[in-house]
């Protein structure tokens, strides 16, 4: 085990669930404080500044995207790991999009939370599989497009398949025989698209990719 | 009490007023201050009866009477003195104004009688859940004081005419000029009466309907968390003993329970998505173990697809044995080529070394397969897990 620890801040609206949290997480992370909405999130943040964020999608006062908005820009802005029950795409999309490094269910098993709290410290997107597969689906649906953030390239669907058929990036690399920091930036550009694209309404991001009812509509 | 909460609380006596003053200034002659004074009686008549009736404990019958005796000689009472007119005349005044007094009060009982029994309707029958909740004793209550109150308003009417018919001048003693000014107020006294309850009847219809509606909505909810979560829930507590079966149980009713909150539609067996859950479904069942599935797009199943869910049915039942969790399936449906990825986590082998018990599931898959017209690979390597890959090309719109 590294010598340090990360710093970590959850912020969850479930007490029961930020304990349970806490415990799982005492013996390898500092969990430097807590919040359950967005403006106590904020001024914890601001107060503790932790290295990750462990941030519920669903929260009083503005939800997770709210808090990613106003989080401070430039180094000392922490690493943020959304958390969530939810498995609705736009949800988990729209804080991908809004500067969440990566995205866990709240069933992960206590040690691989720890493992993606890691990656996220290291600024490693935490791309699971079902988060690849939302992706995958919000950019296959989409029609042909001129803007390149539209669209992924072959290599990144290639890589965001893997990523949904459940291989870790150590097997995608070996597999397409690229170095494991190739795939980090394949996943990162995508990550990127999500992001840059983020000058847009969601729900007509959403709409336009096919996630919401509307796959006909034109963007 | 402000002017609002006293419109609000009284509305009727307080509009009956108002039109009481508005006739007074229209036809501002003797009719406009018979009838006046007919609807400012028939009205403190009433409130006077009720505040009787609530002495008495709320004994209807006893306030009705009072409102049946107290109309007609309150009405004669005011009316009496009132009149400058000769001796002889006074009597004449007096009957008019009673008769006023008497549709006045009539058209306010009919009207308080009706809002009762609509009031009781709805409460008998206006949700399941305030049919519910309401005391089945109040609401018999209600609707027999609406009929009361209703009858007593008609009795009224009754008794008005027979003062018409019996008085020394009849309706005709009210003059041949004051037929119309009787008939026009007379329709202006209903109308304004008649119209609120008209409207009130309309809102309360309204309200009961979305009631009604929302009532249904929460049935739906309940009988449907009825079906679901708390079956599973009893099923869980009894199966605390295996374990595996319990999880099964209760991850089966999340997923179904997400797909059910999003609004999403159930999953059809008779498409690719629907199909693979229930293999899935079915697998978890028999073998105890955990499988996570996402499917990109979705067609429907016809006896190619039908041979291709059965392949991946082998791959999972094949993961499960063998494998190690967890076992993901990945279904992509949205391209020329329909795939499934089956993989586990577990040990891995090579081809040299498959068992022979394998190799025989490896076969029904590839063989599967091969009837289809698709392919099946198998693709594992010690340390990175097994992958089944199973490939089924669509066929093209035009049947080339």
């Amino acid at each position: 085990m590294s010598a340090y620890r990360t710093r970590v801040v959850i912020v969850d609206d479930h007490a029961i669930f930020r304990a349970g949290v806490r415990a799982e997480l005492a013996a390898a992370c500092e969990i430097v404080g807590e919040a359950e909405d967005v403006a106590e999130a904020l001024t914890v943040v601001a107060r503790t500044e932790p290295d990750v964020i462990l941030l519920d999608v669903h929260l009083p006062g503005g939800g997770a995207v709210a808090v990613l908005d106003e989080l401070p820009d430039g180094p000392r802005r922490p690493r943020v790991l959304a958390l969530s029950v939810s498995d609705s795409a736009d949800d988990v999309v729209g804080v991908i999009r809004a500067g969440a490094l990566g995205y866990v269910t709240k069933t992960i098993a206590g040690p691989e939370l720890v493992n993606a709290i890691e990656r996220t410290r290291e600024g490693e997107p935490v791309f699971g599989p079902r988060l690849a597969a939302y992706v995958l689906r919000a950019f296959t649906a989409e029609e042909p497009n001129e803007n390149d953030l539209d669209r992924l390239t072959p290599r990144e669907r290639e890589v965001l398949m893997h990523l949904a058929r459940g291989y870790a990036y150590k097997q995608i690399a070996a597999r397409l025989e690229i170095s494991p920091r190739t795939v980090e930036s394949h996943v990162g550009a995508v990550l990127r698209k999500l992001q840059l694209s983020s000058r847009y309404e969601i729900s007509h991001w959403a709409a336009r990719n096919g996630i919401l009812d509307g796959a006909d509509a034109t963007g | 009490m402000t002017s609002a909460e006293a419109i609000e609380r009284y509305p009727v006596p307080l509009a009956s007023v108002a039109l009481a003053g508005a006739v007074l200034v229209a036809s501002a002659g003797d009719f406009g201050a018979k009838l006046a004074v007919g609807v400012l009686v028939a009205i403190v008549a009433i409130a006077a009866a009720r505040l009787l009736r609530r002495a008495w404990r709320e004994r209807l019958a006893a306030g009705i009477a009072v409102i049946l005796l107290a109309v007609p000689l309150a009405g004669l009472a005011a009316a009496l003195p009132l009149s400058h007119a000769p001796r002889a005349d006074r009597w004449a005044v007096a009957s008019d104004v009673t008769v006023l007094t008497l549709f006045v009060a009539a058209a306010i009982l009919v009207f308080v009688g009706g809002r009762r029994l609509v009031l009781s309707r709805r409460h008998r029958d206006g949700t399941p859940w305030a049919s519910l909740s309401a005391n089945g004793r109040s609401v018999v209550r209600a609707r027999r004081a609406g009929r009361l109150l209703v009858a007593a308003g008609t009795l009224l009417v009754v008794a008005g005419v027979v003062v018409v018919a019996v008085a020394p001048r009849g309706l005709a003693g009210l003059g041949a000029d004051w037929a119309g000014v009787v008939v026009l107020s007379g329709l202006a006294v209903m109308g304004l009466l008649v119209a609120p309850a008209l409207a009130a009847i309309a809102i309360v219809g309204r309200r009961d309907r979305r009631e009604r509606e929302r009532a249904l909505q929460r049935q739906v909810v309940a009988a449907h968390l009825h079906d679901s979560v708390l079956q599973t829930l009893a099923l869980v507590q009894r199966r605390l003993d295996d374990p595996a079966e319990a999880s099964r149980l209760i991850r089966r009713q999340e997923r179904e329970l997400r797909d059910w909150l999003a609004g999403r539609d159930p999953l059809r067996p008779d498409f690719l998505a629907g199909a693979l859950q229930e293999v899935v479904d079915e697998v978890e069942a028999e073998l105890h173990v955990e499988i996570e599935q996402e499917v990109l797009g979705d067609h429907p199943v016809d006896s190619r697809v039908g041979l291709l869910v059965d392949a991946a049915r082998e791959a999972l039942r094949n993961a499960a044995r063998h494998g190690g969790v967890p076992i993901r399936v990945l279904a992509v449906a949205d391209g020329p080529t329909t795939e499934i990825y089956i993989r586990d986590d577990g040990p891995g082998f090579t081809l040299d070394a498959v068992p022979v018990e394998r190799r025989g599931v490896r076969d029904a898959i590839i063989g599967r397969m091969a009837a289809a017209g698709g392919s099946a690979v198998i693709d594992a390597a010690p340390g990175a897990g097994t992958e089944v890959v199973l490939r089924l090309p669509n066929p093209t719109e035009d049947g080339r």
